[in-house]
């Protein structure tokens, strides 16, 4: 399954590299990590079908986690990724725009992986 | 008026009796009643003889002439200076019983002789015509002391002086009037003239005191020209009165002429006089008419006294006047103007008695009765005079009336006005007590208001820390996710890799096992460095709520700005995330290090921040998709400071408010969204917290560019800034 990791904090890549570190190894899981909505918009023009699901943190300098779900809707949508939103505001506000915007899931940080992984199952199922 | 027609009257009353009085034919036989006039059957001679006194001088080749012409008549060219007139008459038995009168009138000098025996001499005759006095007027009458029917001679020696006495004869009058009368008929006219003569004098004085009476109106109230007038008129007429009263006096026959054509011109102005009055009176006044009657008036005034037939000028004289004043009151009454009905009446009872002295004299009652003339005479003059008298001191009287009642007018409103100063006075300092009290109560409702406001400020200013701390806590909150996630998470896989690492040594396998540890230690690393992130951001809050005084501490400017802007951004961000700014920063490298107070300036920055980002917001609303916002932060190093640069944008400072930016509680935000105390907040914290300088540039519009300067050197121990200190 590859997955996109999108958030402008650049300790998330090997931050998840460690935590799915036997899932990297028996290539359960692969990532690609974009440190802005723009970067990540740009590797997926260049990989259309390749992405399964999306993580990506909403409050970037740049374009926002909303918007960059907003364009995967409108532009990106064939196959529909799955896309979770990831965000240290956990607040109704930023939910329900997510969701409006079709969002598959919402994660706040700080990160709960085994939650996480939970939900990646159901996801490659 | 037709009075001065009576005047006249009386004044040649003589003349009308010599035309009524019975000629002789030099026999006497009977005298009448009112005595005979010698008029006839005189023989003369211009030659001056003593002989032609004696009685049995021969006459009969002299001419004979009526004596009763004027001299100038008899003599043209005065040749004759002295001259003689001689007489031839006889009486009858019955009347030489009796004593008569020989009465002359004259207007030469002469001695009079009966049968050759001087009887008068009356006036002087001098041996030249220049010491001719000529006394002829009012003369003692003559005893004729006549007892036989025999004849006898009246012979008279004249003299007449030199130039005529006035240039038209028969204004003058007869040459010689001699009359002949019995001493009843004698007494009779005498009494009559005593009489005619004291009612001329009543009426000069009634004349003088009104023309006095009218004089002092006209002083006090000189505004009514028609008292003037009338005063004009009395006076006029008293003069004419007076001169017409000297015609009994008078024996030199040149004053006595004088007199009488005086008293023409007076009477006769007085009708003119009474013009203007009326005029003036009925406030019709056309001077233009006044100057017309009085060049007539004198005209005809001039025909009377120069030619022969002066009778019709000078009933002309009369009527002309009359006619104009009848029409004034007429056209006054016709106005219905006050009081014109007084002088109506006053013309009234004068034109009827008028009326009846004209009726009486056709049927020739009353002229043979001198005395009632006169006094007719004086109802016709006096009436309208009292008339315009009266209606003069009503108006007198009524405005004195009017003044009285405007005095007291006058004097309840003056009182009035007084009694409403004084209420004014009283009101004014009952409302100057008032306001005293009022004031006095306002200041300390201000002085509480102002305690309040101070407290309200005091909490505006901490509720402005607690929003601006909101407005971060959204950022923060992010801020401290994002590190904890990573202390969190990296923790969790160092124990993962621990156990690992425990695994791996229990197999014996270093090179794993080290691998594994140094793995742990880029975490442990990483943990680390986002613990102090953490921290930092938590002490940053921290700092930011605290209101104690600090002390200055050293500090990277560069790096304050960094964490502000960020922190400044997450939040905007926070609030519209499809935002976006294109954010440029150019830090002075090596920027030194300054003392200054890290939360303040970081607060003063965050301000700038916020604004600089909430402007652009504003501008985006409005230009959409044609506007790029942007906020430029850039720091230098000047000469004995930094200087830092906040540069949007947005929307810009309109001039007009540029001066009031500063001030506490000015925002330009909609209500509830700000609460204005921010840059005033930023302008004290600058000037007085950090002695630095804070200074802006803004073209409306366009962009708004804060400059902070912060000095270098070592400034004073600062006061903590609480309160906004423009009062």
């Amino acid at each position: 399954m590859h997955i996109l990791v999108v958030d402008d904090e650049a300790d998330v890549q090997p931050l998840f590299q460690q935590r799915f570190r036997k899932e990297i190894r028996s290539g359960e899981v692969d990532f690609t990590f974009a440190l802005s909505g723009e970067e990540a918009l740009a590797y997926m023009a260049q990989n259309k079908s390749k992405i399964i699901l999306i993580l990506s943190d909403i409050n970037m300098p740049g374009m926002s986690g909303i918007e960059l779900l907003h364009s995967i809707r409108h532009d990106y949508n064939s196959p529909p990724p799955v896309v979770m939103m990831v965000t240290a505001y956990n607040d109704q506000d930023n939910y329900e725009q997510a969701m409006k915007e079709g969002a598959n899931d919402f994660l706040t940080k700080p990160l709960d992986f085994a939650i996480l992984k939970e939900k990646l199952k159901t996801v490659a199922e | 008026m037709k009075k001065y027609l009576l005047i006249s009257l009386c004044l040649v009353y003589s003349f009308i009796l010599v035309a009524k009085d019975s000629a002789t034919n030099g026999r006497l036989d009977t005298i009448p009643e009112k005595g005979v006039v010698l008029d006839n059957k005189w023989r003369y001679s211009t030659e001056d003889n003593p002989a032609f006194a004696k009685p049995n001088f021969d006459d009969s080749t002299w001419d004979t002439l009526n004596p009763l012409n004027p001299a100038s008549d008899l003599f043209p060219l005065q040749k004759a200076s002295y001259g003689w007139l001689r007489f031839h008459f006889s009486i009858s038995e019955k009347l030489s019983q009796q004593t008569w009168l020989l009465v002359l009138r004259q207007t030469c000098a002469s001695e009079v002789y009966l049968d050759g025996k001087l009887l008068v001499r009356n006036g002087t005759l001098g041996n030249q015509p220049k010491d001719v006095v000529p006394l002829g007027a009012n003369l003692p009458p003559i005893a004729l002391h006549v007892k036989d029917t025999s004849k006898h001679v009246l012979a008279v020696r004249f003299g007449l002086p030199p130039n005529p006495i006035f240039p038209n004869g028969t204004f003058v009058g007869p040459f010689l009037h001699a009359k002949i009368m019995g001493v009843p008929q004698y007494y009779e006219q005498t009494r009559t003239m005593v009489q005619n003569s004291s009612i001329y004098a009543s009426l000069i004085a009634i004349f003088f005191l009104l023309s006095l009476m009218h004089l002092s109106f006209y002083r006090h109230n000189p505004a009514q020209k028609a008292n003037l007038y009338f005063a004009a008129y009395s006076l006029t007429m008293m003069v004419g009165f007076f001169l017409v009263e000297l015609l009994s006096f008078v024996q030199d026959i040149r004053w006595f002429v004088y007199a009488d054509a005086g008293a023409y011109v007076f009477t006769l102005s007085g009708g003119v006089w009474i013009v203007c009055a009326l005029s003036f009176l009925f406030k019709y006044i056309n001077l233009n008419l006044i100057r017309f009657l009085w060049v007539v008036q004198f005209g005809l005034i001039l025909t009377v006294l120069l030619s022969k037939w002066h009778i019709y000028p000078f009933l002309a004289a009369i009527v002309l006047p009359t006619v104009v004043q009848l029409w004034l009151t007429a056209k006054a009454l016709k106005a219905k103007k006050r009081g014109a009905a007084i002088i109506a009446a006053g013309f009234g009872v004068s034109l009827v008695f008028v009326f009846l002295i004209i009726l009486l004299a056709v049927v020739q009652i009353l002229l043979t009765q001198q005395l009632w003339v006169t006094l007719f005479l004086f109802v016709i003059f006096l009436s309208p005079a009292l008339g315009i008298s009266i209606y003069l001191a009503r108006e007198f009287a009524l405005d004195s009336q009017l003044l009285k009642v405007k005095l007291i007018q006058v004097e309840r409103l003056s009182s009035q006005n007084l009694a409403q100063q004084k209420e004014k006075q009283q009101i004014l300092a009952h409302q100057n007590d008032e306001l005293e009290r009022q004031v006095a109560e306002r200041t300390a409702q201000l002085h509480q208001s102002l305690q309040e406001l101070k407290a309200t400020q005091a909490q505006l200013i901490q509720s402005e820390k607690m929003a601006s701390l909101g407005e971060l806590s959204a950022g923060i909150a992010h801020e401290i996710q994002n590190p904890l996630n990573f202390v969190n998470n990296f923790s969790e896989v160092n124990v993962e890799l621990l156990e690992e690492m425990e695994a791996v040594l229990q197999k014996g396998d270093t090179e794993d096992a080290l691998a594994l540890a140094s793995d742990m230690k880029v975490n442990l690393r990483k943990i680390n460095e986002h613990g102090k992130r953490a921290d930092s951001i938590v002490k940053g809050m921290l700092l930011h709520s605290q209101t104690t005084s600090r002390q200055k501490e050293k500090i990277y400017i560069n790096t304050l700005i960094e964490e502000y802007l960020r922190l400044s951004y997450q939040s905007f961000k926070t609030k519209d995330k499809t935002f976006q700014i294109d954010l440029t920063t150019q830090f002075y490298p090596d920027l030194p290090e300054i003392d200054t107070i890290p939360q303040y300036l970081g607060k003063v920055l965050l301000n700038l921040f916020n604004n600089a980002f909430y402007s652009v917001s504003e501008k985006k609303k409005t230009l959409k998709e044609s506007y790029s916002p942007a906020v430029w932060v850039n720091t230098f190093k000047t000469q004995n400071g930094i200087q830092i640069r906040v540069k949007d944008n947005g929307v810009g400072i309109p001039q007009r408010v540029l001066d009031k930016i500063y001030q506490p509680f000015f925002t330009t935000k909609p209500s509830g969204q700000g609460t204005g105390l921010g840059l005033s907040l930023s302008y004290d914290i600058i000037k007085k917290g950090l002695g630095g300088e804070l200074n802006v540039t803004s073209e409306e519009g366009e962009f708004a560019e804060f400059t902070i300067e912060l000095p270098l050197m070592k400034v004073r121990q600062v006061e903590p800034v609480l309160v906004p200190t423009h009062e």
